[in-house]
């Protein structure tokens, strides 16, 4: 659906993405995300056809941007919060960006509820916060019901109800068969939204994976809480398994299940008082790629 | 037609700049009509002496050539103002055929800019109605001169879209034409031949047809013409080839 190939842009002598490929899934909701400076703004920017990209290229179904025939009703996009004229209401804002596109008034009012906007639509967009321009640009990428979004940090700005609005409004907008992909640095709101996730950094390519994948990858260990922690130890070590221990009476193991761990413990009749398996987070996934990456 | 209702609406619903630029203008034309119609009732000579002189109504039309300076800016803002605040990034996103965009601003450029004098010559003609109504007879050359004032008009705003385009800086833009027409030209005009072909040259035969220096008004068209379209040209390669970061 969003194919990026051998994707290079140098402005002057700063390279900001090189050799970039990845491809976005039909249907999916891809997380792109990298570190300040990674490259992810003018990658989607090239995908949009605002930016010449110096080698390479960026498709949206197999075209070029500016080839889409009707690039409104293929594509909606959120690229920064503060491209308004700020004398213009929000409501006609949306109406001239309807009027270019060839897309009904009526549709103006139909996004306008769909970002609950519409008591607001009517105030000059100079006097908006930046949560409530951000619904703005989210109600312009709306309006003409595309089916593919890519959105540029669209949490920026928004506090937390506007974030848990944001998070709802992005699984009904994939439950509905949508293609999004969304860059972000609010890498919590990502991973609860997110079927695959496409790590940059520096502009080059680090990871693509789907986000369960990525977790699996990361991996946590296994917690396990016990009064004989010392001798559960040795005997976990005995059989290969890697262990920490943090506190006292804990002990993190890697490369294990937590059915291996509990056969053991039972089988020397040591008591447990936890035994879980620890949940990765997709930021601790993030980071542990990317100063990977850093210190290569 | 899209991008043409699009642009219009653009200026209607952020009327503020395009109200500045229009008191200004009525403030410079009033002033101007005034001083004009002073100056012809109190510039007889002494003890009976008159001094020959172009008659009233053909120095009131041209008062209102001072409209092209504000259809200039305002083909500038057309296109700046969307750089400045950063619109041009919707803009584009809704039509990435920019070529398309520049099209329908230069169309639309020109009309409001043809449209900015209709209020001048109004304020011109009220006022001087006003002060001097039962002296004017407004001669069918006048009309066509204020004719002329309308296609001069639509042609320095539609320039002005052009540079804006060329610059996308507002600032950029305006300092540009400002630095044309008070050093860039007159430096120019040293060379006789070239002289009467420069922009402004040009534009002062379509305004009034014929000067002591001056080319006819169909070669001032021409040459006007060319211009355009070689200024557009390098707007549209321009604008095709602008990142917008």
């Amino acid at each position: 659906m969003i194919e990026v190939d051998n994707l290079t842009k140098r402005f002057r002598k700063t390279v900001a993405v090189e050799n970039l490929s990845f491809k976005v899934r039909e249907g999916a909701v891809t997380a792109f995300l990298g570190p300040n400076g990674a490259g992810k703004t003018t990658t989607l920017r090239i995908i949009l056809g605002l930016v010449r990209p110096t080698a390479g290229r960026a498709t949206v179904t197999g075209k070029l941007y500016r080839e889409l025939a009707d690039p409104s009703r293929e594509v909606g996009s959120v690229l920064e919060a503060s491209s308004f004229h700020p004398g213009r209401s929000g409501r006609n804002h949306l109406r001239t960006v309807a009027a270019a596109a060839g897309i009904p008034f009526a549709r103006v009012e139909e996004s306008l509820a769909l970002v609950q906007m519409t008591n607001d639509a009517g105030r000059r967009v100079g006097g908006y916060s930046l949560g409530m321009k951000q619904r703005l640009s989210l109600a312009a990428a709306l309006l003409g019901d595309p089916g593919v979004l890519v959105l540029d940090e669209p949490a920026n700005g928004l506090d937390p109800q506007g974030m848990r609005w944001l998070r709802e409004l992005l699984r009904s907008l994939a439950s509905e068969g949508r293609t999004i992909l969304i860059s972000s640095h609010v890498l919590a709101e990502v991973e609860q939204v997110a079927d695959e996730v496409v790590i940059i950094h520096r502009g080059r390519f680090v990871e693509q994976a789907s986000t369960a994948e990525l977790f699996a990858r990361a991996g946590g260990g296994i917690r396990v809480r016990s009064p004989a922690a010392e001798q559960l130890k040795a005997i976990l070590e005995e059989a290969g398994l890697t262990v920490g221990s943090a506190e006292r009476d804990l002990l993190v193991v890697g490369d294990a299940t937590t059915e291996r761990i509990g056969e053991l413990a039972a089988e020397h009749r040591i008591v447990l008082h936890e035994l879980a398996a620890e949940k990765s987070t997709l930021e601790e996934a993030f980071l542990e790629l990317t100063d990977h990456e850093t210190t290569r | 037609m899209r991008l043409v209702s699009a642009e219009v609406l653009k200026i209607w619903t952020a009327p503020r700049t395009v109200l500045g630029i229009l008191l200004a203008e009525l403030a410079i034309i009033a002033i101007g009509t005034a001083s004009t119609i002073d100056s012809d009732t109190s510039s007889n000579g002494p003890e009976g002496i008159i001094f020959p002189k172009p008659p009233l109504e053909r120095d009131l039309v041209d008062v209102i050539d001072a409209s092209l300076l504000f259809a200039l800016i305002l083909g500038v803002l057309i296109v700046t103002w969307e750089y400045r605040h950063g619109t041009i990034t919707q803009t584009f996103l809704v039509t990435p055929l920019r070529e398309r965009v520049l099209a329908a601003k230069l169309l639309v450029g020109g009309l409001a800019g043809a449209a900015l004098v209709v209020p001048a010559l109004l304020l011109m003609l009220v006022i001087a109605e006003i002060w001097v109504g039962d002296r004017l007879d407004f001669s069918g050359h006048d009309w066509q001169l204020v004719g002329r004032i309308f296609l001069a008009a639509a042609i320095v705003a539609a320039l002005g879209v052009e540079i804006g385009a060329c610059t996308a800086r507002q600032l950029g833009a305006i300092i540009v034409a400002f630095a044309w027409v008070a050093f860039a030209e007159p430096a120019l005009s040293i060379w006789g031949t070239l002289g009467p072909y420069l922009p402004l040259h040009a534009i002062d035969a379509v305004l009034s047809g014929h000067n002591d220096n001056s080319i006819s008004f169909g070669r001032g068209l021409l040459t006007i013409a060319v211009y355009l379209v070689a200024l557009g040209a390098l707007a549209g390669w321009l604008t095709r080839r602008r990142d917008i970061t």
